[in-house]
């Protein structure tokens, strides 16, 4: 292998929702978590959305989501979940490593 | 008890044990090792209940929908067509394999919560099953965590107003109840569900364990899965409606009409005991003759020989037997009770009874069964007998094989609680000659003669003569003469 790494366009976008509750506890330290840590990636090639699952059930049924937070990584496949508010953890950095996009020095 | 609402889960004795059904608008944990028959109950009880008005919501995590509605189909429940008529909905909730989760940090079960609370929206459900609570919460969070997870699935369920049932698995058949081990608290039942290993059988049975605000039948009941369904036996009998007319019909041997006074007693089970070529299967085999000579439907079942023997031993004797069966009136039916589990051999009776609906049941022997059973199966399986016959109003005559000289002893207690009458056959030699006897030991609610009766076997079956006192004395003093003569 020439040890190439993808880089750019060619790179798959990971697509990454967060569901959370509007009356969670959780809630806003899951959003920092998750902010804090995208903010080490470049956010091209990362696209975050937050879901409150009491406005969006049906979106929730569609991801299939029972927990709350739940970061799921939609893209690329397979999908991952995350459950958790993501405090003391390299999940969400691991994900993304593991799907090609390395933190920005 | 209070004012309790229930809901029936049309599950076959379900309903007896929990004196009514489920508790309306709470939650009901069922919990059982895998394949103790949890999803089974689930889904039976999910189909009743639609079929009965009540739209439910089954959620699969452990399954897929297609694996939930196959499963139920197959057992009859007809879960396809409860789909389509839109009274049930499956939600396939079941998680990917590949796709994996992570647990890090803080979280609560709200998402699945608010889901249900669409879902109970769009459907107009008001019962729900959740297969499993084990699978939602794997993997598993802290035990605090897991406490009010559980409490807020719980608390979800009991303000949209469903009525609920919550599978779960367990670790062991006796030791900790559940995996998660915080279930039972929150729950107004709890019903565990166990796969028993009984010497060389394997045994199910069901027990509420727990019922909140009601009272419910105690113990482990057997039950057993059969193509169509859960069916659980009740150990006591239903209430039948009491005749107030006691109505007597013929034995089908005039001696023995005679010795009880008339007959015998319409709804009640009669036990024949007797040694080894004592007479039971011919008496049997009379009782079967003569209720189907007065046009009532009489089943017999022999555990003992193949039916053609059975048949033809009978006709050696001139009972005419065959062609009682060729008109319809009789029916016998033989079984091996080795070749089947007793779970099975019930629900077998059962669904004979319910097809055939005959109002005279013979079994000969239940010795067979007993010897290829524990004693514990053993007794559960007659307990069931007795429910099942008395269920119906039907009579019965139950016949067991003793050794020689003991049959007007002691019967074990449940078989002489099940028995309304004993009547015992014996024999002694006595020299030449064999003096064969016969008493009625016990007879519920009817005047008998307590004197033995001598026994003759010939043509057309048995005669059977009032013994003297100077007669039958003598032949004792002939048996003793005969005893010593050999010692």
């Amino acid at each position: 292998m020439s040890g190439a790494r993808p880089s750019g366009a060619s790179t798959p976008r990971v697509e990454l929702v967060l569901y959370v509750g509007a009356d969670s506890s959780h809630t806003a330290a899951a959003r920092r978590n998750c902010e804090e840590r995208l903010a080490r990636f470049d956010h091209r090639r990362v696209r975050f959305e937050v879901c409150d699952v009491s406005q969006h059930p049906d979106r929730a049924e569609d991801d299939g989501i029972c927990f709350r937070p739940v970061l799921l990584k939609r893209r690329p496949l397979p999908r991952a979940y995350v459950v958790g508010d993501l405090s003391n953890s390299t999940a969400l950095v691991d994900l993304l490593v593991s799907c090609g996009v390395e933190p920005l020095r | 008890m209070s004012m309790m609402k229930k809901i029936r889960t049309g599950v076959p004795g379900f309903d007896v044990l929990t004196t009514g059904g489920l508790p309306a608008g709470r939650s009901t944990l069922v919990v059982g090792r895998s394949g103790t028959g949890k999803t089974v109950l689930g889904l039976q009880i999910a189909a009743h209940l639609c079929r009965t008005g009540t739209r439910t919501i089954v959620v699969g995590i452990e399954e897929s929908k297609e694996d939930l509605i196959a499963t139920g189909d197959t057992l009859g429940f007809n879960l396809s067509g409860l789909t389509t008529q839109g009274l049930l909905h499956v939600a396939d909730m079941m998680r990917a394999l590949d796709e994996p989760t992570i647990i890090s940090g803080e979280y609560d079960v709200m998402g699945l919560v608010h889901r249900l609370e669409h879902l109970v929206a769009q459907t107009g459900a008001q019962a729900i099953v959740l297969d499993s609570a084990t699978a939602l919460f794997t993997p598993r969070p802290p035990q605090d965590l897991l406490r009010s997870h559980f409490f807020q699935l719980v608390h979800c369920f009991r303000r949209l107003g469903l009525t609920a049932i919550i599978l779960a698995e367990a670790p062991s058949d006796y030791a900790q109840l559940t995996t998660l081990g915080v279930e039972d608290y929150v729950c107004d039942m709890v019903v565990i569900m166990r796969l028993n290993v009984d010497g060389e059988r394997r045994r199910r049975t069901i027990e509420v364990a727990k019922y909140r605000r009601s009272g419910h039948y105690k113990g482990e009941f057997p039950c057993t899965i059969t193509t169509r369904g859960l069916a659980i036996f009740p150990l006591d009998a239903p209430d039948r409606p009491e005749s107030e007319r006691i109505e007597r019909y013929s034995s089908g041997v005039a001696g023995l009409d005679e010795m009880t006074n008339g007959g015998f007693l319409r709804n009640s089970i009669m036990l024949v005991r007797g040694p080894t070529g004592s007479g039971k299967t011919m008496l049997a085999g009379l009782f079967a003759r003569a209720g189907a000579l007065r046009s009532e439907r009489v089943v017999y079942y022999g555990f003992e020989e193949p039916r053609p023997t059975l048949i033809r031993n009978f006709d050696q004797i001139g009972l005419g037997i065959g062609e009682l069966v060729r008109g319809g009136d009789l029916k016998i039916q033989c079984r091996y009770p080795e070749a089947t589990s007793l779970e099975d051999l019930l629900v077998d009776l059962r669904l004979g009874l319910e097809e055939f609906q005959p109002s005279l049941v013979v079994m000969d022997s239940i010795s067979s069964i007993e010897h290829a059973s524990s004693e514990k199966g053993f007794r559960q399986f007659m307990i069931g007998v007795a429910s099942i016959l008395r269920g119906h109003g039907r009579s019965a005559l139950l016949t067991q094989t003793v050794l020689a000289g003991t049959a007007a002893e002691h019967t074990a207690p449940y078989l002489s609680t099940i028995a309304d009458a004993i009547i015992s056959l014996d024999y002694s030699p006595a020299g030449y000659e064999l003096n064969r006897t016969m008493r009625v030991v016990k007879m519920r609610g009817s005047a008998h003669e307590t004197h033995p009766y001598r026994l003759e076997f010939g043509a057309g079956g048995l005669k059977i003569e009032r013994w003297s006192s100077d007669g039958y004395e003598n032949a004792v003093r002939a048996e003793d003469r005969w005893k010593d003569a050999r010692s």
